[in-house]
C-alpha cells in the first residue's frame, strides 16, 4: 500500500496541509491523493525548502495556527508562493507552478509544471466540497438531486470549532 | 396451515414472513455495498497512466445492488397489499455484522472488501435450493428456499380465505414505475380486481427470486430481464453474475447452470481494492475523533435512509426521490473511510459501519 | 499517377460522416433493406465503452475542460477548437486553429470528428422550431421561406423525438403555454398532433430555474410595439436525456409518425454497462461528455443499424472523405478517401467507395469543403453561404443568496417567451437559457475562484471554505441564443493556400454580424438586466474590447461566443437557382447526391439544430430509399 508513509515529514506535510486547507488530516486522507500530492511535492522542492516549510507542523493544530499561517508562510517570499500552489493542489487537483521569480532565487524543478496530477486528484479536488457540489463529470448525485434545496456547508466554521 | 387458523392470525404471519423478507433484502445490501465502493475506481490507482481497471466488477455488483434495491420495493408492495405496514427503520430488527441471515438458517455475512472469498459469499448468499419440497413446508437455507415458502403460504392463504380477504391493504400506498423507474427492472404494482392483485404478488415474488437465483429457480442462468440494447439479450441472475466476476468471463442466459460461463472477458484485478478492515466498527475509531466523524455522517445518511424508506413505503411514496442523492453521500463517504489508513499501523484502512442512530 | 483502387462491394448508398445526421440515415436505410457503407474520418473506435471510458479520463486530466477536450484531436485530423478564437485584425486572416478566419468577426463555434460526432459533446437541447420560423419572407419580409412549413415536419419530429429519446411533456412546450406571442394567430394550435407525447416525462426543473421562476408574470417590452409585450416564463426544455418514460394512457400506445409506439425503453450506455445511464444522474458534464451515456449519442442509433443491418451494414473508420467524383453525366461515380493506419501519421492509402447514391452528411463545415473541392453543386452559387449560428451571449451575476450550482444538466429551463412575436420584422429572436453551473462557462469557475481568492484575496484554511461556498453558491448566468438570418457573405470557402498535414482543404470562414441580431443581442441583454433587477442579483458581466467576440451596437459593446450550432450552408429550396439541394435534401446538379445535417436548414431560428436535422433526415431517408428502389439513373 503505497498511499500510506509513516515518515514524520508525512504527518508534517499532512499537518501543514490541514492548518493551509481547512481540511483535517483525516479529511485530506480521504481524498486517497495525500501520497502522490506529497510525492509531488518533493520533487518540485528543493530539499532544504521543503524542510523549511514542514518545520512550524509541530506547533501548527493548536492555537496559534492564524499567526503562525500568517506570519510564517503567506508574506514569506520562499514559502508564500509553495503555499499558495499546495493550497490549490488540494482544492483543484492541479499543481500551478511557482513564479519565475521563486524559480530563479530558489532553484527550478523539471516538474513544476501545470498539470492535474491524475484522474482522482480532478475528482477529489477539495473545491467541489467546499462549494457544495460533486466535481464536474463524477461523483453524481443522482436524479433529480438539482431540484433540491442547496446544500448547507459541509464543516461550518462554528462545527469546525466545537 | 390448519383449518383453525383465523384469517387475522394468517394475515399476521404472512406479514412476518414479508417482514423478514424485506429485512432479509435490506441485510444484503451493505455487504454488497461495501465490498463495491472498497473496489478502486477505473483510473484511480495509476497516477501516470489513465487506465481502465475494474469497470467492469464494479458494474456487475452495482446492477446487483439496484436489483437488491427493487427486490425491496417489490416486498414492500406484496406486504402493503395485503394490510401490512413495512418496518425499516426498527433498530431490533436491523442487522449488525456479522449476521447470520434467515434467522440464522442462512449464511453468515460480513462486511468485508471485494476479495475473492467475499464473492463466494456473496454466491452463497444467491444460490438456489437444490429442491424445493421441504421449502414449501418451511424447512429453508436460501433466500430461494424462503421466498418459495413464502410463495406456497401466500397460495395456502388466498385459496383458504378467497383473495379478497386477503389482499385488502391501500392501493395508494403502491410504489409505481413513475415512483421508483432506472433500477434493476419493472415494479410490478399489486393492485386491480382481487385475482388481478393475487396475481401480481405471484409475479412479483417470482420476479424477486429470478433475478436472484436464476429462472425456473436456477436451472437457467438467464432471469428473463431483457438488458436494454439493439440485441434484446436476456440477462442472468445474481449467483451467475457473481460467477462472473470469479470465473472472469461473463455467461450467455442459456449458459448451462453446472458449467462454467463462455462468454466474453471480464477482467478482474483482485488488487486494486482498499485493504478495509473486515467488519468495520466504532470502537475502532475511539482514538481518531476525525474518522470517527465521518463515520458518523455515513451513519447520519444510512439513517435516513432507512427513515426516508419508512416514509415512502408507509406515507408519502415521493420520500423515494430525495432517497437516490443519499445513497450518492453514502458512497462518496464510504470511499472517503476506506482511503483513511487505521491509527492502528496495522495498514488497514477504516470503513463504514452502517449503524442506524435511532430517529431523529 | 496510380489507379486509385475501387472498393470490392458496391453499396447502395455510401455515406461520409458518422454523426446524428449518418446515423438515423443508416439505421433508417438498413431498416428498408439497403446496403449502407459509412465513412467515418474520426480515429478507429474499438471497443466502444473502453474507448468511452478512455474520453472520460481525458476530460479529467484536460486544463481547459472545452467541448472537445475528452476527444482525440490529431494533427492529421484537426477538430475547431473553441480555445483557436482570437479576434481577426487587419487584412491578414487568422490562422491560428483548423478554421481559417477572415472575419470580420470570428467564428466561434466547434464540432467533433470523431465516430458519434458532435452527438458526444451536445448539451442536449431537443427544441421543435415555430412555424414562423420556416416562413421568414413571408411574414417579415427578411430571410427565406422553407420550402415546407412546420406541419409538413411534424411527423418526422415525432420519429426524431422517440429516435433521440427526449424529455418533456406536449401540454408545456407548445408555444401557448411557453409564454410565447407567436406572429400568427393559429401557431399553437395543433402544435402537437393529438394524443402525441414525448418518450419520457420532463427532466426536473433545477433549483435554479425555481430561483428564476420568481420572475415570472413580469412585463418585459420588445421593441416599439406595446403590443409586443411578454410576460416571463421559466419553462423546462426538451432533452435528449433519458428521464422517466412515460406510460401510454390507458395501456395504448402513443401515435408517433404513422405507427403507435409501446412505451419507450431508455437506452443507456453502449456496451456491457447497457444498465447504466438510463436515467440521468447528474454528472453536471453534459458538455463535453456524459459519463454514463444518458445523453443521446449517436453511437445508440448506430449500434441499431449495425444491429439491425448485420452485413448490409459496413462502416469504415480513419477514412477521410477526399473527392467526390463525377461521370460524364454528372452523376457521382465514386468517393476517394484516404485511409489512414495510424492515428496521427500523415500517411495514408488513397481509395475509392462506391455506391449508387451518395450522401453528405458530415456537418454544415465539412460537407462544403468537401464538395467544394469536388467542384460539385455549383449551379446555384449558394454552396458555403448562408453560414448561420446562434450568436452566444452570456450575463452573469451573484443571486442574493445560496441557489445550489453545479447540479444537474448544464441547462434544464430557459425563458422561451422571446421566440417569436411582432417584434421580430426589425429584432431577432432569441431564448434565454438558464445556466446550471454557476460562471462555469462565463469565469472559468470554480477553479478560477480558487485561484483568485487564494492568490489575491490571501485566504486559507477554513475562510477560504467559507467564503468558497459564499460566492459560488450564489453563482447564476443565463445565456443568450439569438437567430442569424441567411447572408450571403456569411459563407466558407477554400484556398489551396490552407491545407491539412493529410493534404485536405482548411475551412476559411467570412463571418459577421448584422444589425438585426446585434438589435436581438442587446434586447436580450436589457432582458437579463431587468431580471437581475427583480431578482437582486448582482451583475457581474463584463464585456472587453479585448475579448475576441467582443461588437459594438448603438454605442454599447457586448461579447459573443459560438454556440456550435453550424446551420445553412447547403440549404434546401424550391429551385437550383435558390438552394443546392430540393426539399428531399438530394442534389439539384446530380441526381444520386443527396446532403443532410444542419447546413440544409434555410433559417436557424431560435432553436438549436439537432432535433430539427435529425428530423429532416427521416425526409431524406424516405426518398433515398424511394431513388434507390427505382434504380438506376432519371
Amino acid at each position: 500500500m503505497t498511499t500510506h508513509d509513516d515518515t514524520i515529514a508525512y504527518d508534517a506535510f499532512l499537518t501543514v496541509s490541514a492548518a493551509l486547507t481547512g481540511y483535517n488530516a483525516a479529511e485530506l486522507q480521504a481524498t486517497g491523493c495525500a501520497a502522490e500530492y506529497w510525492h509531488h511535492v518533493q520533487q518540485v522542492l528543493p530539499e532544504d525548502i521543503l524542510k523549511k516549510f514542514l518545520s512550524p507542523a509541530p506547533r501548527l493544530g493548536k492555537k496559534d495556527d492564524d499567526k503562525i499561517i500568517r506570519e510564517s508562510y503567506l508574506p514569506d517570499r520562499c514559502l508564500g508562493p509553495v503555499a499558495r500552489s499546495l493550497i490549490q493542489l488540494w482544492y483543484t487537483g492541479q499543481w500551478v507552478p511557482l513564479p519565475q521569480e521563486w524559480r530563479e532565487n530558489y532553484g527550478a524543478s523539471r516538474f513544476d509544471v501545470v498539470k492535474i496530477i491524475s484522474t482522482r486528484a480532478y475528482k477529489e479536488g477539495l473545491v467541489w466540497d467546499a462549494i457544495g457540489a460533486h466535481p464536474q463529470g463524477a461523483k453524481q448525485q443522482g436524479f433529480g438531486a438539482w431540484s433540491l434545496e442547496p446544500p448547507k456547508q459541509r464543516g461550518q466554521a462554528d462545527d469546525r470549532n466545537s | 396451515m390448519t383449518s383453525n387458523d383465523t384469517l387475522e392470525k394468517t394475515r399476521g404471519k404472512l406479514c412476518g414472513l414479508l417482514q423478514k423478507a424485506l429485512i432479509l433484502e435490506l441485510s444484503t445490501i451493505p455487504p454488497y455495498a461495501t465490498a463495491c465502493y472498497s473496489i478502486l475506481e477505473q483510473g484511480q490507482y495509476d497516477r501516470s497512466e489513465p487506465t481502465i481497471v475494474n469497470a467492469e466488477p464494479i458494474e456487475v455488483i452495482r446492477q446487483v445492488m439496484v436489483e437488491e434495491m427493487l427486490h425491496m420495493v417489490l416486498v414492500a408492495n406484496v406486504l402493503n397489499s395485503i394490510g401490512g405496514h413495512p418496518k425499516l427503520n426498527d433498530p431490533d430488527q436491523l442487522p449488525t455484522y456479522p449476521t447470520k441471515l434467515l434467522d440464522g438458517r442462512g449464511p453468515e455475512v460480513h462486511l468485508r472488501r471485494f476479495t475473492p472469498q467475499q464473492v463466494k459469499s456473496f454466491r452463497l448468499i444467491e444460490t438456489a435450493p437444490k429442491d424445493t419440497g421441504p421449502a414449501k413446508k418451511g424447512d429453508y437455507h436460501t433466500i430461494g428456499g424462503f421466498y418459495t415458502y413464502i410463495k406456497q403460504e401466500l397460495e395456502n392463504a388466498c385459496d383458504t380465505f378467497g383473495n379478497d380477504a386477503i389482499f385488502i391493504g391501500d392501493e395508494k400506498r403502491q410504489i409505481s414505475n413513475d415512483d421508483y423507474f432506472g433500477a434493476g427492472g419493472e415494479v410490478i404494482e399489486v393492485v386491480g380486481t382481487p385475482k388481478q392483485r393475487r396475481n401480481s404478488a405471484m409475479r412479483a415474488i417470482t420476479e424477486i427470486m429470478e433475478e436472484g437465483e436464476g429462472a425456473d429457480l436456477g436451472h437457467r442462468a438467464g432471469d428473463k430481464d431483457i438488458i436494454p440494447g439493439p440485441e434484446g439479450r436476456e440477462d442472468v441472475a445474481h449467483y451467475f453474475k457473481f460467477n462472473e466476476i470469479l470465473h472472469s468471463r461473463y455467461y450467455h442466459p442459456d449458459d448451462a447452470v453446472d458449467e462454467p460461463p463462455t462468454g466474453g472477458d471480464l477482467i478482474v484485478d483482485w488488487s486494486a481494492v482498499s485493504p478495509m478492515q473486515d467488519d468495520p466498527c466504532e470502537g475502532n475509531y475511539a482514538r481518531a475523533p476525525e474518522v470517527a466523524a465521518i463515520s458518523a455522517e455515513f451513519n447520519t445518511a444510512w439513517t435516513g435512509l432507512l427513515d426516508g424508506l419508512e416514509t415512502a413505503f408507509n406515507t408519502d411514496k415521493s420520500a423515494l426521490r430525495d432517497l437516490v442523492p443519499t445513497m450518492y453521500i453514502m458512497k462518496s463517504l464510504a470511499q472517503k473511510l476506506m482511503r483513511i489508513p487505521l491509527p492502528d499501523g496495522s495498514g488497514e484502512t477504516a470503513g463504514p459501519t452502517w449503524t442506524y442512530l435511532g430517529k431523529a | 499517377m496510380t489507379a486509385i483502387p475501387d472498393d470490392e462491394r458496391c453499396y447502395d448508398v455510401v455515406i461520409v460522416g458518422a454523426g446524428f445526421a449518418g446515423g438515423i440515415l443508416a439505421k433508417e436505410l438498413v431498416s428498408e433493406g439497403h446496403s449502407v457503407l459509412i465513412l467515418e474520418a474520426g480515429e478507429d473506435h474499438g471497443k466502444t465503452w473502453e474507448t468511452y471510458r478512455s474520453y472520460l479520463d481525458q476530460y479529467y486530466l484536460s486544463l481547459a475542460k472545452t467541448p472537445n477536450s475528452p476527444y482525440p484531436n490529431l494533427p492529421t485530423l484537426p477538430s475547431p477548437s473553441v480555445l483557436d478564437i482570437t479576434a481577426v485584425r487587419g487584412t491578414e486572416p487568422d490562422t491560428n486553429g483548423y478554421f481559417v478566419q477572415r472575419g470580420p468577426l470570428p467564428f466561434g463555434s466547434n464540432y467533433l470528428m470523431a465516430y458519434g460526432g458532435t452527438s458526444l459533446h451536445w448539451l442536449g437541447t431537443s427544441l421543435r422550431m415555430m412555424p414562423a420560423d420556416f416562413e421568414m419572407q413571408s411574414r417579415f419580409g427578411l430571410g427565406v421561406d422553407w420550402p415546407f412549413k412546420y406541419d409538413d415536419l411534424k411527423k418526422d419530429y415525432e420519429r426524431a423525438e422517440w429516435e433521440i429519446g427526449v424529455s418533456a411533456d406536449a401540454v408545456e412546450q407548445t408555444p401557448k403555454a411557453l409564454g410565447i406571442k407567436t406572429s400568427g394567430p393559429k401557431d399553437s394550435n395543433d402544435y402537437f398532433a393529438k394524443d402525441y407525447d414525448y418518450p419520457m416525462h420532463s427532466i426536473p426543473s433545477s433549483y435554479v430555474d425555481e430561483f428564476f421562476a420568481r420572475a415570472d408574470g413580469m412585463a418585459i417590452e420588445v421593441g416599439e410595439d406595446a403590443s409586443d409585450t411578454v410576460h416571463l416564463k421559466v419553462s423546462r426544455t426538451p432533452q435528449g436525456r433519458n428521464s422517466t418514460p412515460r406510460s401510454p394512457k390507458n395501456g395504448q400506445g402513443i401515435p408517433v409518425g404513422d405507427e403507435v409506439r409501446k412505451q419507450f425503453q431508455p437506452r443507456g450506455a453502449t456496451g456491457p454497462f447497457a444498465y447504466m445511464g438510463q436515467r440521468c444522474e447528474g454528472n453536471s458534464s453534459c458538455i463535453p461528455i456524459c459519463p454514463i451515456q444518458a445523453k443521446y449519442n449517436a453511437m445508440k442509433t448506430l449500434e441499431d443499424a449495425n444491429h439491425i443491418g448485420k452485413s448490409l451494414m459496413e462502416t469504415i473508420t480513419q477514412a477521410i472523405a477526399s473527392k467526390v467524383e463525377l461521370d460524364e453525366n454528372g452523376r457521382v461515380s465514386g468517393i476517394t478517401y484516404k485511409k489512414y493506419p495510424f492515428p496521427g501519421v500523415p500517411q495514408y492509402e488513397l481509395r475509392r467507395a462506391r455506391g449508387k447514391h451518395y450522401v453528405l452528411a458530415g456537418g454544415a463545415v465539412e460537407n462544403v469543403t468537401l464538395a467544394l473541392a469536388s467542384g460539385i453543386c455549383k449551379s446555384s452559387d449558394e454552396l458555403g453561404r448562408n453560414l448561420m449560428d446562434h450568436p452566444y451571449m452570456m450575463t452573469w451575476g451573484a443571486a442574493p443568496e445560496p441557489v445550489g450550482p453545479f447540479r444537474g444538466p448544464g441547462s434544464t429551463s430557459s425563458y422561451a417567451n422571446f421566440r417569436d412575436g411582432g417584434f421580430r420584422d426589425k429584432t431577432a429572436a432569441f431564448r434565454l437559457e438558464i445556466g446550471n453551473w454557476g460562471w462555469n462557462f462565463a469565469a472559468g469557475s470554480p477553479n478560477s475562484d480558487v485561484a483568485r481568492l487564494v492568490e489575491q484575496e490571501n485566504l486559507y484554511g477554513s475562510a477560504l471554505r467559507d467564503k468558497l461556498y459564499h460566492d459560488v453558491q450564489r453563482q447564476v448566468r443565463l445565456g443568450t441564443l439569438v437567430e442569424q438570418l441567411p447572408r450571403s457573405t456569411n459563407r466558407i470557402t477554400i484556398d489551396p493556400a490552407y491545407r491539412t498535414p493529410m493534404g485536405e482543404y482548411r475551412p476559411v470562414i467570412s463571418y459577421d454580424l448584422d444589425d438585426y441580431s446585434r438589435a436581438g443581442l442587446a434586447a436580450a441583454y436589457e432582458a437579463c438586466v431587468r431580471i437581475f433587477q427583480r431578482l437582486g442579483i448582482k451583475n457581474h458581466t463584463a464585456y472587453s474590447p479585448s475579448d475576441a467576440g467582443y461588437f459594438t451596437y448603438e454605442g454599447k459593446g457586448y461579447t459573443f461566443f459560438g454556440a456550435g450550432h453550424l446551420v445553412g450552408t447547403h440549404r434546401i429550396g424550391t429551385h437550383k437557382s435558390n438552394s443546392v439541394t430540393n426539399d428531399q435534401m438530394r442534389s439539384w446538379d446530380h441526381d444520386n447526391l443527396w446532403l443532410v445535417g444542419a447546413g440544409s436548414m434555410p433559417t436557424i431560428a431560435t432553436s438549436n439544430p439537432t432535433l430539427t436535422l435529425s428530423a429532416m433526415v427521416y425526409r431524406a431517408a424516405r426518398a433515398i430509399t424511394a431513388a434507390v428502389r427505382e434504380g438506376g439513373a432519371k
